[in-house]
This record gives structure tokens, sequence and C-alpha cells, in this order.
């Protein structure tokens, strides 16, 4: 694996390239990460997952947004236009440095949703794997803010806290107005181009996504559904800053982005 | 403000992955390098991107940091030998240690982590004379009477506490009114009546001896404690734990009673950050002559692993 700093000189993104380790695929693939307590808790697995793609002979880069991570930019800087970006920028640099034409683009949560919208304009990403992804930003939002209020109840000192839209946080990562109105503008409505394969990935007490999914096959042809066999709980107030995920992840990814079964 | 991934082999087939960030003007010579060690799993980010936070405030006050992320954690492969989670996490701070003062030309280090990363710093710094500074956030606490008199106040204070004691939920009430409470009383089962959190696993008069030992050799130490660690609730607790150490000026203790184990709110991390901040530019400030004296260390592309495609 090789961390290396790739964009615009005056506002770097941290990546990490993973090379094949087997005969090299045509394929690349870039892993989205989703965003706040939900890319420290999916970092590892995010390494493993690349790793295990690596060796599966697929070149991978992983990266962060402007304003997470190592890449730079403060937090308060970031917003959903600049991450959107920063992914065909990502992409750019993945075709450049494995010397690919087309690539497939994992993403999670936030990430995933992303990823979509990038997709969007581009004709090189030949498959979209949209893991647990955030389909309604209001949605999202909201049940983010419900689980700071409650964990906020549980603190000293913070009875008399009470959620002020506009000047927040979530669970340790600023929460802007700018940024807190483009998430809650997000509603998956992108129609992916034709030719690209969909994967919609998700994990067990995500089942909320028939509708959406039916609808997206409706004008979709190659839309495909995955139920992952383990528990994506990202809203459990004990779990939001652990930065393990469940084990089975990486096996099935791994199987669904090699086309062999888990 | 400058950064740079830097990759360090650390023994046991493992490459390191950290972050080196520098101040504009380059690493000035006369002040230490921060290490930022992981807190428990976390990656080297920190919780809620803490330690990035921290490292650039740090370059903006000039001084450089690497924050680091340890074997099996975040970036860095796993070891493939047997050393146990202690030790490998001594000789891989270690390794990043000879690695700086290899590429860089830095010859003093200030040890930082929570947690987990708190107990490492402390064990690097007793076995490496480098270590001129220790930064321990959440570490082992060691209780003293008036913490324990302070701790039973406050608890007695609290509804929550009577109802767990009169449910038999908490410790005194397991043993008035709880299942196990023939076997409490007989000795067979050991229902600790201490909180459990967080007490510190050396013996006291060892890790007394440790730390006069750091003291004699001129190392600075803050200690940060929180309100996630009950057993420790006054500032000046530490002093009184370790009568016979003779800290003079070379120990600050910091508390912040509204703060979690990792700083989640984000007025308490900058306050964290800006506390330590100028605890470095206090304590390691009169280096700077040094540094006034001879140019600071230049970031040539040569002298780290740069890594731009």
């Amino acid at each position: 694996m090789l961390p290396l700093y790739f964009g615009p000189a005056d506002a770097p993104l941290f990546g990490a390239f993973h090379a094949p380790e087997a005969a090299a695929r045509s394929i690349g693939v870039l892993l989205c990460q989703p965003l706040g307590h939900e890319y420290i808790r999916a970092h590892r697995t995010f390494n493993q997952l690349a790793a295990s793609l690596a060796r599966a002979g697929f070149p991978v880069l992983r990266f962060d947004y402007f304003g997470t991570g190592d890449s730079s930019g403060a937090d308060e800087q970031a917003s959903v236009a600049r991450w959107t970006a920063d992914v065909h920028t990502a992409i750019d640099e993945l075709k450049d440095t494995a010397s690919v034409e087309r690539v497939a683009v994992l993403g999670l949560r936030l990430g995933a949703t992303i990823a979509l919208a990038a997709a969007e304009t581009r004709a090189d990403i030949a498959r979209l794997v949209l893991w647990d992804p955030v389909i309604d930003g209001r949605a999202y939002l909201a049940e983010l803010e419900r689980l700071q209020r409650q964990w906020l109840k549980s603190r000293p000192g913070s009875r008399w806290f009470t959620f002020r839209p506009g000047v927040e946080e979530i669970f340790g990562f600023p929460m802007p107005g700018p940024l807190r109105r483009e998430i809650e503008s997000l509603a998956l409505s992108a129609a992916p181009r034709r030719g690209m394969r969909v994967d919609v990935v998700g994990s067990l007490g995500h089942e909320g996504y028939a509708p959406w999914v039916s609808a997206l096959q409706a004008r979709h042809a190659a839309v495909h559904w995955h139920e992952l066999p383990v528990r994506g709980d990202w809203t459990e107030p004990d779990q939001v800053h652990v930065g393990v995920m469940p084990a089975g992840v990486l096996q099935h990814l791994s199987a669904l982005m090699s086309g062999r079964p888990a | 403000m400058s950064e740079r991934a830097l990759t360090i082999a650390a023994g046991g087939g493992a490459t390191l992955v950290g972050i080196l960030s520098a101040p504009a003007s380059g690493i000035p010579r006369g002040l230490p390098v921060a290490i930022i060690l992981n807190a428990g799993l976390i990656h080297r980010v920190g919780p809620h991107r803490l330690h990035v936070r921290l490292a650039r405030r740090l370059a903006e006050a000039g001084i450089a940091s690497l924050r680091l992320d340890l074997s099996g954690r975040g970036d860095s492969d796993a070891r493939g030998d047997d050393l146990s989670f202690a030790q490998s996490g001594i000789v891989e701070v270690r390794a990043a240690i000879d690695h700086l003062e290899q590429s860089i030309g830095a010859r003093r280090f200030v040890l930082l982590g929570i947690c987990s990363g708190a107990d490492t710093s402390g064990q690097v710094a007793c076995l490496d004379p480098r270590v001129t500074g220790v930064v321990a956030i959440e570490g082992a606490t060691y209780p003293t009477r008036k913490a324990m008199r302070r701790y039973y106040v406050r608890r007695l204070g609290r509804l929550d506490s009577w109802v767990n004691t009169l449910t038999g939920r908490n410790a005194i009430g397991r043993r008035l009114f709880g299942r196990c409470r023939k076997a409490a009383l007989s000795g067979e089962a050991a229902v600790p009546l201490a909180p459990a959190r967080a007490v510190g696993d050396e013996p006291r008069r060892a890790v007394g001896a440790a730390l006069q030992m750091l003291v004699d050799r001129g190392v600075h130490i803050m200690t940060v404690f929180t309100g996630s660690t009950p057993v420790y609730n006054y500032v000046g607790q530490v002093a009184d734990a370790f009568p016979e150490v003779r800290f003079g000026d070379q120990l600050r203790e910091m508390y912040y009673p509204r703060a979690n184990h990792t700083f989640t709110r984000m007025p308490e991390q900058a306050v964290l950050i800006g506390d330590v901040v100028a605890w470095m530019r206090e304590r390691f400030d009169a280096t700077l002559e040094a540094r006034d004296a001879a140019p600071d260390w230049p970031m040539a592309e040569e002298l780290t692993e740069v890594v731009h495609l």
C-alpha cells in the first residue's frame, strides 16, 4: 500500500493506493468512504477491503475527501459539492496511477450517495456499488441529530443543552448550516448512465431500500439488489465511537466485486 | 504548514504509516517533534479527527508532529511476530523515533496519546532518553483517599446511585441485595467496591519510581483526565498519588470534568488543543534560543518519503 497526496497542490487529498497483487484486471476500484463518525468506524474495514481487492487483481484507491481525514482543509470548509468534485479528482488519479481506462466505484453511506452523483457525468465508470446509501438526506440528518441529542443527554453538564440548527456538531464533527442544507437536499433521483452496472448492497437493518431499488430498476435495467448478512449498526449509540465493523463484511464485498460466490 | 506521508519499517514485517506535519518555515531545530499515537483502535486522524486538528495547530505554533498508525491499526500492517500489544507499541514508537532522527535530524520528542496511547507514551519515555515530554490523556489512574471520598460523595448525591443500590445493580447493591450477596460475603467471588474503570495495572510504587526517573531525566509530563474517569476528580491527584516523587515544575495536571474519554464535543476539543499547544510552547520554548542560533531543518524532498504521483 502506498500512501500519497494527490490533486491540487494548494489543497491536496490524502489517498492510499493498493497495487494489484495478482494478474492485473483492466478495471480499477475507487472506494468512497462515509463521512463523520461513520468514516472513523469504517476506516480499517476499507483498508482491509482494498487489500482484499488488490489480492484479487484490482488496482484500488482509497482517499479522504477535502476537509476530512488526512486531506487538507478544515472540517468547516467541507461541502457535498466539493466532495463530489473530489471523487472526479480521485477517479482521474486512479486511472493515471494504475493505467486503466475504466473504474468501478464502491461507496458506503454518504460516500455512496456522492459516488452516484459523480457517476451521472462520467462515461468511464463501468460499475457502481452503493452500500447502505443515504437515499434521503433529510431523514439521515434527522437520525444523526436524534442520536446526538440522545448521546448528549447522557453527558454531565448537558441537561440544558438543546439542539440548535446551524451551529451544531454531530459526534465531534461540525455540521455548519450550508453543509446541513446540502445534505438535506440530497435525494437519490440520479439516473445511472446506460451501460453502467449498479449494485445496491443493504446490510441487515437497512431493508427500507426496496421501493427505491424498484424505482431505480424500472428506469435502469442493470440494477441489482444484494443483502449483506451483517448488521449495519450505523446508528447504534454504543457503537458510534468504535473504530471497528462487523466481521463478514470483507468476504461478501470482495466476492461481489470479484464476481465469485461469498 | 505542510504534510507528508511517511512509511516506517517497524520490524515483524510491519510497515507503519504516518503523516508528518511541519510548520511552513520547516521543522525547527530547537523544538521537539510531537509523536501522536493511536487512541485504542481508532486510526491516526484520532477520534473525531482530533489528532489532525491538533497537529495543524501545533504546526501553526511552530511545532512539527507525526501522527502514527501503530501495527494493525489504520493503514499500518499487522505484525507477523508474536510481540504483545504493549511490546509492539514500544518497539514501533522507537522505530518511528529512529526514523525521524535519521530522516529529519530530530533529536528530542514529545509523545502524546489518549487511553492506550497514553500508556504507550509513558512506557516508551521510560526506555528512550530522546523522549523529553509526555502528554498522557486518559491514561492509568491511581486513586487517592481524597479522590475516593469525592467519588462516593458525588455518588450519594445522585438518584440513580440509590436506585442501582436498591435494585442490586451496583457493587454495594450487589453486596446488600443482589444475587451474589452470599458468595460475596463468603469471599468466594470478588465484587469490587472500587469503580472498575482505568485503575492502573502497575504497582503504585513501581510507577512512582519510574516517574521519579523521568523527572530526574528532565522529562516534562502533562496528564489529562476527563469526567469519564470518575476516580480522577481533582487537579493535584497525580502529585498526591505519588507523594514520594519530587515533580518540581515538571508535572502539569489538566482536568476536564465535562469532557468525555475522547473529547467528543468540539468546544472541549478546542480547549484541550489550546492547552496542549500552550504547554508545549511554554515547556520547550527555552530551546528556541538554540533555534535562533541555527537555521531550521528544511523539509527537503530527499529527507522524507514524499509521495506525489
